[in-house]
């Protein structure tokens, strides 16, 4: 199934431009009606075939490991270079909403262009919407048995051991990361969790601190 | 009908707001998000958790959470406006930027920027780990559970899903025996 879209993929045309496995060249003189319609069947074969290939990667992404397995999986099959993975997932990081909505527009921008970028996205995030309107229909829709009382239960409380394993990781990786990191995560950890100040607040306090920080050590190397 | 349409405006508003606040990820803003939805009655402590849970348990992003969430403040349409709420403004943010991004990709603000926000996320996201903690169930099986659990997720690559599976039919086992 995969290699199938993938095929698919190998061949695909961008504004007027065919690109084959990533090269783009433009076309050089102007194409037949049989090239035309040639063409268009191939563009829209792309289409489609991106259109699965984010509709696929959407549903196999499971336990908000969506991201990594997203720019992996493009990068794997020739689709990116090492440098467009890191420079998506970089500018993913830093805007808001989920790190795979936003790596997912932009490396659907990449290949199918700005106006297909939120149709592609939509597929993405459609098995996971779908999914969990299923499971809520199925836990919250009518009365809860014991037994799903019980799984509910464990469920929660490993759920808080993930959350909490995840952030330990991600608490290392920027200690060592960033030179005021650990500063600005205590800050940041009081000012929101103990003191219970609103996000916004925080995010203009201790985000404009962070980026001064990081700003002047930028300016002292 | 009317009280209907507050409500589902009422959620549109909320999780428009943490959708377009969660910089670094969703988990950012978990904290303010149970503030707001457990301060409005839409569901218990216990039941923020366990929809984290259940967005854990599906494919894609992992704030699918505000599905259940949604739903329990305005049945299927509270579900499906809380998902579109939190995804559609950031999906557009990132539109914009993706459209821009040719003109301040070479600068070395993303780069300022980026390295400025890990540390704030990171602490936003304990933040979270705290706030949830503490307004959950601390019975001695819940509590053995979570470090069961977080020395499993530390020390082995098993997948999330498999483990909360796990964690649920251990919740099972302690509930019907």
């Amino acid at each position: 199934m995969f290699s199938k879209i993938v095929a698919a993929l190998t061949v695909s045309q961008t504004n007027g431009h065919t690109s084959v496995q990533g090269i783009v060249s433009p076309l050089r003189s102007p194409p037949s009606d049989h090239l035309l319609q040639s063409g268009a069947a191939s563009r829209w074969r792309s289409r489609a075939g991106l259109g699965l290939l984010f509709l696929w990667l959407g549903s196999i992404s499971l336990g908000g490991k969506s991201t990594p397995l997203l720019f992996d999986h493009l990068r794997r099959r020739g689709r990116l270079t090492q440098a467009d993975w890191l420079e998506g997932y970089s500018l993913a990081k830093i805007l808001p909403g989920s790190t795979g909505v936003s790596g997912s527009i932009f490396f659907a921008n990449r290949f199918a262009g700005l106006t297909a970028a939120p149709i592609l996205c939509g597929l993405y995030v459609l098995p996971g919407m779908l999914a969990a309107l299923a499971l809520t229909l199925l836990i919250y829709g009518g009365l809860r048995p014991p037994w799903l009382e019980g799984a509910a239960f464990g469920m929660s409380a490993g759920a808080l051991a993930l959350l909490l394993a995840t952030t330990l990781r991600s608490m290392t990786t920027t200690v060592r990361t960033a030179r005021f990191g650990a500063l600005v995560a205590a800050l940041a950890f009081v000012t929101y969790g103990v003191f219970g100040l609103d996000v916004l607040v925080v995010l203009i306090t201790v985000g404009s601190l962070s980026v001064l920080a990081s700003w002047r050590q930028t300016e002292a190397k | 009908m009317t009280a209907d349409l507050a409500v589902l405006l009422q959620v549109a508003l909320v999780f428009a707001k943490l959708g377009l606040l969660s910089f670094g990820g969703g988990t950012t803003v978990l904290a303010e998000m149970q503030r707001e939805v457990v301060g409005r009655g839409w569901v218990t402590h216990d039941q923020f958790l366990e929809s984290y849970a259940l967005g854990q348990l599906t494919p894609g992003p992992g704030m699918t959470l505000v599905i259940p969430i949604g739903y329990q403040a305005g049945g299927i349409w509270g579900g499906l406006v809380a998902f579109i709420a939190f995804f559609a403004p950031p999906a557009l943010v990132a539109l914009a930027a993706v459209s821009l991004w040719g003109r301040v990709r070479d600068t070395r603000f993303p780069r300022i920027l980026r390295e400025a926000l890990l540390p704030v996320a990171a602490g936003l996201t304990l933040a979270s780990v705290y706030t949830v903690g503490l307004s959950t169930s601390h019975q001695a099986a819940a509590l053995g559970i979570t470090l069961g659990a977080t020395i499993v997720f530390m020390c082995t690559e098993i997948p999330p899903p498999v483990v909360l599976l796990a964690a649920g039919l251990v919740g099972i086992l302690l509930r019907l025996y």
